[in-house]
């Protein structure tokens, strides 16, 4: 099978859109998870509320997956007969997948420092958790945003031919 | 990007949960109304103090709890951050203080003993090697201070040099150690002890009526307030200092401090509006929501916390009265 | 009173000179004992004085210590007081009040001014005051003392003094006044025995003639 740049570059974008958000995700997790094990250390009555504030940054990188995924269909990676992209549709998936690719990664690692200090809040009043998740949440808000625009943009905005 | 905030993640986590055992208003409060000392050592022992048990020998009862305390404190610091530089901020003064002990032992011929602290990293037989002139085994910064001390004590062999010498060492070793680990709020909190250690250098040096070179010799450079814009004003009255620190956010604390010098009344005002000047920066820490500063902040509050916690005990055992209590404590905590 | 003495003109003569010294010994010692009484209280008063000076700066040091305490841990208040700075001391000599032999402390003291022996870190401001104040009162206190002793001495003096103007008053001058009496009565009884053994004698003597 002759490989096309446009391959390559689509390849690419399938890895950004789920590297990225993982990395950023598994900062952000780690983070949290930091600063939870230490709490916990001292109180570990407290493991289920951090646990919560721990996974909401991990929500990013399962959104790079799934637009991951998408896009993988839409090359047809899983039926084993792989588009041949030209150049220009090649990086036309690059700039579909950037919105989640930069989002998911920087805002996850925004809301790990949210939840991060939200697990201060935790420490000190358990009963007031919703709140500190509240703050962590609103970030989520943009991350849904651009996996939203990533996902009608590989969905609807590439009409991907091929070279024929 | 994340640099010190994840490092110091750990600690955050920690230190939020110690925060909340860090004697709160209603603790204290209820230590001054405790009807003896035996009553303020059960509120601390709530308070999850070790060591807060009254048994015959009263007085050390109370430097024991405290420096059991700050052994604690120490134990943390190693425990949870990957700078265990930090533990200076804890021991070095101890180490500065055996130095000085064993120095004065020997230069002035008295025991050493009584005045030695344990709580020290080097210990006694190193400091006593060194001052012999074997000076290999000794970190390199009290190596430093033995020096200096040794020096200005040849030069004025009054006791008072060796701790002046040393104190300059200690604070100049302590800001070269903040500013190494690159805490920005660490090394804002040092230069307000050394600007705050050089006011009360001023003041009380006008009160015991030492010269003016005396006063600039005791005073440690570093901090936000040069000392040499601070002695300019040593022979002129007491308010002239006020135009010193002028844009400093000491003014109120020199207005006051330079008020008692005048009209004659006690010192200790400055201390407590020291204090409170201090606990003031040390509360901001609790709004950062990660890095290093919750942690250093949570180091400096436990060592404002046993500075009142000794002061309400040693209070208590010789029974002076709450109000002068409450007075001595006012806007210094919470 | 019993008295044992032989009733002769010769014991009565002693007893006469002896009166007549204790009478003045008496009055010596009654005149010593107002002059030293007058002395004894110019003391008190001057001890009133310098005692409620020193227990009123003592007052003030006192607090400021237990303050400087508070602060401090007791490492850094023994690291403090390590080295002496200031050595002072007092010359002791002895003065006479009225022959009574009191003490005299002489201060002897380095420049009270640059009495604090430690640097400024770990010490309280409130230490630099009670050692300020200690230093200002020591030789106050050393001044106290000699006053204090000496007002013990000068009191000892007076109480030995009044039982000796006592001893003589009720004791020795009734006694050798009652004892010269009885020997001026025993001698004129004897001179009237005498005379009527006499007067006897002349009787007997003229009835013979008769």
């Amino acid at each position: 099978m002759d490989v096309t740049v446009g391959m390559i570059l689509g390849f690419l974008g399938i890895a950004l859109a789920v590297a990225l958000p993982g990395v950023g995700s598994a900062t952000g997790v780690g983070l949290v998870g930091s600063a939870g094990s230490g709490v916990v250390t001292e109180d570990p009555d407290k493991f289920g509320q951090i646990l919560l504030l721990q996974v909401l940054p991990g929500t990013q990188g399962i959104y790079g997956l799934l637009a991951g995924f998408v896009l993988m269909m839409k090359l047809g990676v899983f039926s084993g007969n792989v588009l041949r992209l030209t150049t220009f549709e090649g990086f036309l998936v690059i700039m579909a997948v950037l919105p989640i690719a930069i989002v998911g990664w920087l805002s996850a690692i925004h809301q790990g420092k949210v939840a991060a200090a939200g697990v201060g809040v935790v420490a000190k009043r358990p009963e007031e958790l919703g709140k500190p998740v509240t703050f962590a949440a609103m970030v989520e808000t943009y991350a849904v945003l651009a996996f939203l625009a990533s996902l009608l943009l590989i969905m609807f905005g590439l009409p991907l031919k091929g070279v024929a | 990007m994340l640099g010190l905030e994840s490092k110091y993640a750990y600690a955050t986590g920690r230190v939020r949960v110690l925060e909340t055992r860090l004697l709160d208003r209603g603790r204290i409060d209820r230590m001054i109304d405790a009807p003896d000392l035996e009553g303020a050592l059960k509120v601390l022992a709530e308070a999850g103090y070790a060591r807060a048990q009254l048994s015959e020998k009263a007085h050390p009862v109370i430097d024991d709890i405290t420096a059991g305390e700050e052994e604690r404190l120490a134990a943390l610091i190693r425990e949870t951050t990957p700078e265990p530089q930090l533990v200076d901020f804890i021991t070095a003064r101890w180490d500065f203080h055996n130095l000085k002990v064993m120095l004065k032992a020997k230069l002035h011929r008295v025991p050493p003993e009584k005045a030695w602290a344990r709580h020290g990293t080097c210990d006694v037989a190193t400091i006593k090697r060194a001052i012999e002139g074997e000076t290999k085994d000794l970190p390199r910064h009290l190596a430093e201070a033995l020096s200096a001390a040794k020096a200005a004590h040849d030069l004025h062999a009054m006791p008072e040099t060796i701790d002046i010498a040393v104190d300059r060492e200690m604070y100049r070793y302590l800001l070269a150690r903040a500013k190494s680990l690159g805490i920005q709020y660490l090394v804002d909190l040092v230069q307000m002890e050394v600007d705050l250690f050089n006011l009360s250098v001023y003041f009380r040096s006008r009160r015991m009526g030492r010269d003016r070179g005396f006063a600039a010799e005791a005073m440690v450079p570093g901090g936000k307030v040069s000392p040499m814009r601070l002695v300019a004003s040593y022979e002129q009255p007491p308010e002239a200092v006020v135009a010193s620190v002028a844009g400093t956010g000491y003014e109120a604390l020199a207005r006051q401090a330079a008020a008692a010098l005048a009209e004659g009344r006690p010192l200790a005002e400055l201390e407590r509006l020291s204090e409170a000047v201090m606990w003031d920066r040390i509360r901001k820490a609790r709004y950062v929501p990660l890095g290093p500063e919750p942690l250093v902040g949570y180091i400096f509050a436990k060592l404002h916390e046993l500075k009142l916690v000794r002061l309400i005990l040693v209070a208590k055992l010789s029974g002076m009265s709450r109000e002068s209590i409450r007075e001595r404590l006012r806007d210094v905590h919470v | 009173m019993e008295v044992r003495v032989s009733p002769t003109r010769m014991q009565l003569l002693r007893l006469k000179k002896r009166l007549g010294m204790a009478e003045r010994g008496h009055k010596l010692l009654k005149d010593k004992r107002d002059e030293l009484m007058k002395k004894f209280l110019d003391l008190i008063k001057k001890e009133q004085a310098l005692r409620g000076h020193v227990e009123a700066g003592l007052a003030k040091v006192l607090p400021a210590f237990l303050q400087a305490r508070a602060a401090m841990s007791r490492e850094a208040l023994e690291e403090a007081f390590m080295a002496p700075k200031v050595s002072c001391g007092v010359d002791v000599s002895t003065a006479t009040i009225m022959n009574v032999k009191v003490p005299e402390f002489t201060w002897r003291g380095e420049e009270a001014r640059d009495v604090h022996p430690y640097g400024f870190c770990g010490t309280s401001a409130s230490l630099d005051d009670a050692v300020a104040g200690l230093a200002e009162l020591l030789p106050k206190l050393a001044e106290l003392a000699e006053v204090e002793k000496s007002i013990e001495l000068l009191a000892d003096e007076i109480e030995k003094t009044r039982r000796r103007v006592n001893a003589l008053e009720y004791v020795l001058i009734p006694n050798l006044r009652s004892t010269a009496r009885y020997i001026t009565m025993k001698l004129d009884e004897m001179e009237r025995g005498n005379l009527t053994r006499l007067m006897k004698v002349k009787d007997i003597v003229r009835a013979k003639q008769a």
